[in-house]
């Protein structure tokens, strides 16, 4: 029993630790933050605490130094120093791997921890002359930080008016409410004085405004969010009305008390009249003390191969949906279609939630890498600004888990090899002090992840000699900068002996491109010399289920993603005969053309063909095939591994009538027919 | 109760009885042309099935074993297989009949009669005699990692 609360002390060590990284870096940044010590210490002290109770006693002893010294930092009796945060990542780490191992048993890693434990302990023995120093600006402090914690809740008074008309457009305004009202306490007033008699009424317009008075912790901004699609539909007030919790106010409940009989208007003056009187500060931290509370439980862990197992029965649920309603369209049983329409909206919630669930943030990620900049920067003595942006987006946990080790790889090339010395930036111009900006950002069903340092960048000339000698290219070919750039995606393209002389980055982006290949993502890179390197990854958002297209090349049926078409056009005998070289002319457009009836072996029919308009980075092909049967949402299932070098598939799905369609891979179908000019 | 026992399922294959571990083995189905061919993939591989929602690859054992085509009948079978039971790796076999499922003491088991390789199957793992007829011995690990490693 004991080993199962171990291992659940272990994982919620292992999240403080995290806690605990995160924050040192926020303390590197600025080391005053009171707010930011407070929560190392907590952190130090929950380790602490744990660790006793579950037998991690070096853990715990070690931990206990570590606490006192930032027990003394909070208290402002010691400085926090290059020194002590150096030290503390040191130590962490030994956290860490007293995490994994328990207390340790071997001379040598007693010793170095001992060493390390004397360290810590003296920054607090060394600083105990100049203490009485601080202890004027230690009272000055401790008031900064009661302010600090003091969450700025606030209310105000929302009044939405619908026009009319606003029912037409499909709106919903309950919809918004529940909103609204989930951004904090509400209370919602509604206001019929409109509505007309009955048999006035219009059903199809809306009468009745609304009065919402509204706590919350969020800005006006977010409110404001709520409304932004029916901002020409109503008439929409948002007025501050009080500092604070006012819904729990005896005096609000008598006003909103004659409000309900109609007997006054809720107007903000009303309630701004209100107020708490002397201990309005007390009663607010006590409300913040409710907030984190609920907060706390608003979450909860669950192993993740439970929620792998839930998008696996969502999927198959999916799946056995399709089946259902293509019984009961074949039997045409009309009260079976509405069972089967009414399971479809149910298992389409069930399929966003379930994929919405197993949805997680980079943040975590970033962290990691933040702190690889900073150890690998100091190392190599570069000075180095790692700049993050859109660190809350969300994506699929499989994708992340596939994701971590390239992104490593590109950052970790971004520091080594992207961003020149600060001497030789200094020659250059440039500002000593190096930037590497990670941007993440939604674009469709895409996330868009990009790496910018602004090093030295990639020299094409270097690169194409480099694949020349290869032999990866054939000399004299006239090729674009980008396509060069590409080149360094070619396997085999950079090996250890390249390292070094090869400019900026480009070192193992082979295997990186193959790993972001198989969560059926795309990179590509840009760069200019001297300026730097762009590298882009497109991921999409889910891995197990697309929006595709049905389509029958001879007597196969093929799913073609939906997110990668542009367009379907019918393929007319003329127009067939005008290919040529592979290049389509429709119209006044000419585009290249794959005909999978080749790619697949197949022999074309007599059948009408289609061509189906796909994009690929910036150009556009056509892919030809017979029939084109519809719009589907499938399930994507992987070959398995004996399948696994198929290039143009990308895995199977279970059609309605259990019969298996291969889904392609437009993508990767187009890199290996469509540039013949690389891939000879 | 003297030795180990080992539990091996026996099929057909042009005429010569083979055998693996039948711990192995997930499901048995008739083959009736339900496979979808997977383009472009390599010539033993005869397509996917969908089971039960899961979609596994199936070869052709006369074709991993380089045997002349012997003819579709009632008898021909799909054995579904998971060597390192996980459902990611189960894949369907083709055999000519599916025999029986039979016990034999592991000390019955005689070095591999074959000597020569056949197709992807560098060697056999063992022959054993039952009623009189002679079963050769496949190692079903070691013919997936040869499926796998050859591209």
């Amino acid at each position: 029993m004991i080993d199962k609360f171990r291992a659940k002390f272990v994982e919620e060590g292992l999240d403080n630790v995290h806690d605990l990284e995160e924050a040192m870096l926020l303390l590197e940044k600025d080391p005053t933050d009171k707010e930011i010590i407070e929560r190392i210490f907590r952190a130090m002290h929950t380790l602490k605490g744990g660790g006793a109770m579950f037998g991690f006693n070096d853990l715990s002893s070690f931990t206990h130094h570590l606490e006192t010294v930032y027990d003394w930092v909070r208290n402002g009796k010691l400085n926090v120093t290059e020194d002590i945060i150096s030290e503390t990542f040191k130590a962490i780490d030994q956290i860490k791997y007293l995490l994994e191992v328990g207390d340790v048993s071997d001379e040598s890693e007693k010793q170095e921890l001992a060493q390390l434990t004397q360290r810590i302990k003296g920054f607090v023995s060394s600083t105990n002359e100049d203490n009485e120093a601080k202890k004027g600006a230690d009272s000055k402090r401790e008031e900064d930080l009661s302010a600090s914690t003091m969450e700025a809740s606030k209310t105000y008074l929302i009044h939405f008016k619908p026009h009319t008309n606003i029912l037409q457009n499909g709106t919903n305004p309950l919809y918004l409410l529940d909103d609204v009202q989930a951004l904090g306490k509400a209370f919602v007033l509604y206001n019929d004085e409109n509505v007309p008699e009955l048999n006035e009424l219009n059903p199809e317009d809306c009468f009745v405004s609304w009065d919402i008075v509204l706590n919350t912790t969020e800005v006006l901004n977010e409110i404001q969010d709520v409304f932004i699609f029916v901002e020409d539909e109503c008439d929409l007030n948002i007025v501050e009305i009080f500092n604070g919790d006012i819904l729990s106010h005896p005096k609000f409940e008598q006003i909103i008390e004659q409000c309900e009989l109609g007997k006054q208007k809720l107007t903000a003056e009303l309630l701004k009249g209100i107020s708490w009187g002397g201990d309005e500060n007390a009663s607010s931290s006590e409300k913040k003390k409710v907030l984190l509370k609920e907060h706390k439980i608003s979450s909860i862990r669950v192993a993740s191969t439970k929620i792998d197992e839930l998008v696996n029965l969502v999927s198959e649920l999916v799946t056995i949906q399709a089946q259902l309603h293509l019984y009961a369209e074949t039997n045409r049983e009309p009260k079976m279609l509405d069972l089967s329409e009414s399971i479809e909206k149910l298992t389409r919630q069930l399929r966003d939630n379930a994929f919405e669930i197993s949805l997680i943030p980079l943040q975590n990620d970033l962290m990691r890498f933040q702190r690889l900049v900073r150890d690998l920067s100091k190392e190599l003595n570069k000075e180095i600004d790692f700049i993050i942006e859109g660190g809350d987006i969300e994506l699929d946990k499989n994708i992340i888990e596939h994701l971590t080790d390239p992104l490593l790889h590109m950052i970790r090339n971004c520091v080594d090899h992207g961003i020149e010395m600060p001497e030789e930036r200094i020659k250059k111009g440039k500002n000593p002090k190096g930037s590497v900006i990670f941007k993440a950002y939604y674009e469709g069903s895409n996330v868009i992840i990009k790496i910018i340092d602004d090093g030295m960048g990639m020299d094409p000339e270097v690169i194409l000699n480099k694949a020349i000698k290869k032999g990866l290219v054939e000399e004299g070919l006239d090729l674009s900068k980008k396509e060069i750039l590409d080149l360094v995606f070619s396997s085999g393209f950079t090996t250890k002996d390249v390292v070094t002389d090869l400019s900026g980055r480009g070192v193992g982006m082979d295997v990186v491109n193959r790993k972001i290949g198989e969560i059926r993502g795309e990179v590509s890179i840009d760069s200019d010399l001297d300026k730097g390197t762009t590298v882009t990854l497109v991921l999409p958002l889910t891995l197990s289920i697309i929006d595709g297209l049905l389509v029958s090349v001879a007597s196969g049926q093929y799913v073609i993603p939906i997110s990668a078409i542009e367009k379907i056009i019918p393929l007319e005998d003329n127009d067939r005969k005008s290919i040529f070289n592979g290049v389509i002319k429709l119209g006044e457009e000419h585009f290249p053309v794959i005909d999978l009836h080749d790619i697949f072996n197949e022999v074309c029919g007599d059948e009408k063909q289609h061509i189906i308009q796909v994009k690929f980075e910036d150009k556009r092909y056509g892919l030809i095939v017979d029939r084109v049967i519809g719009e589907y949402q499938t399930v994507v299932k992987p070959l398995g591994r004996m399948i696994k070098d198929q290039e143009v598939i990308s895995g199977a799905s279970i059609m309605g009538d259990g019969t298996i369609s291969m889904v392609i891979d437009t993508n990767r179908l187009i890199h290996a027919f469509g540039n013949q000019k690389i891939h000879k | 109760m003297e030795g180990d026992f080992k539990t091996l399922i026996s099929f057909g294959l042009q005429g010569q009885t083979f055998a693996f571990d039948s711990l192995m083995v997930r499901n048995i189905l008739p083959y009736e042309g339900q496979l979808t061919r997977v383009p472009n993939a390599r010539n033993f591989i005869l397509g996917v099935i969908n089971l039960h929602g899961n979609i596994f690859p199936v070869t052709d054992m006369r074709k991993i074993m380089g045997i002349d085509q012997q003819e579709i009948t009632v008898d021909t079978s799909i054995i579904i297989v998971s060597p390192e039971d996980k459902i990611e790796s189960q894949f369907g076999i083709v055999v000519d009949l599916v025999k029986e499922v039979f016990e034999v003491e592991t000390e019955r088991i005689e070095p591999p009669v074959f000597q020569r390789k056949m197709g992807l199957i560098e060697s056999f793992q063992g022959a054993v005699t039952e009623k009189g007829e002679l079963i050769h011995l496949i190692d079903l690990l070691h013919l997936v990692s040869q499926i796998e490693s050859k591209k």
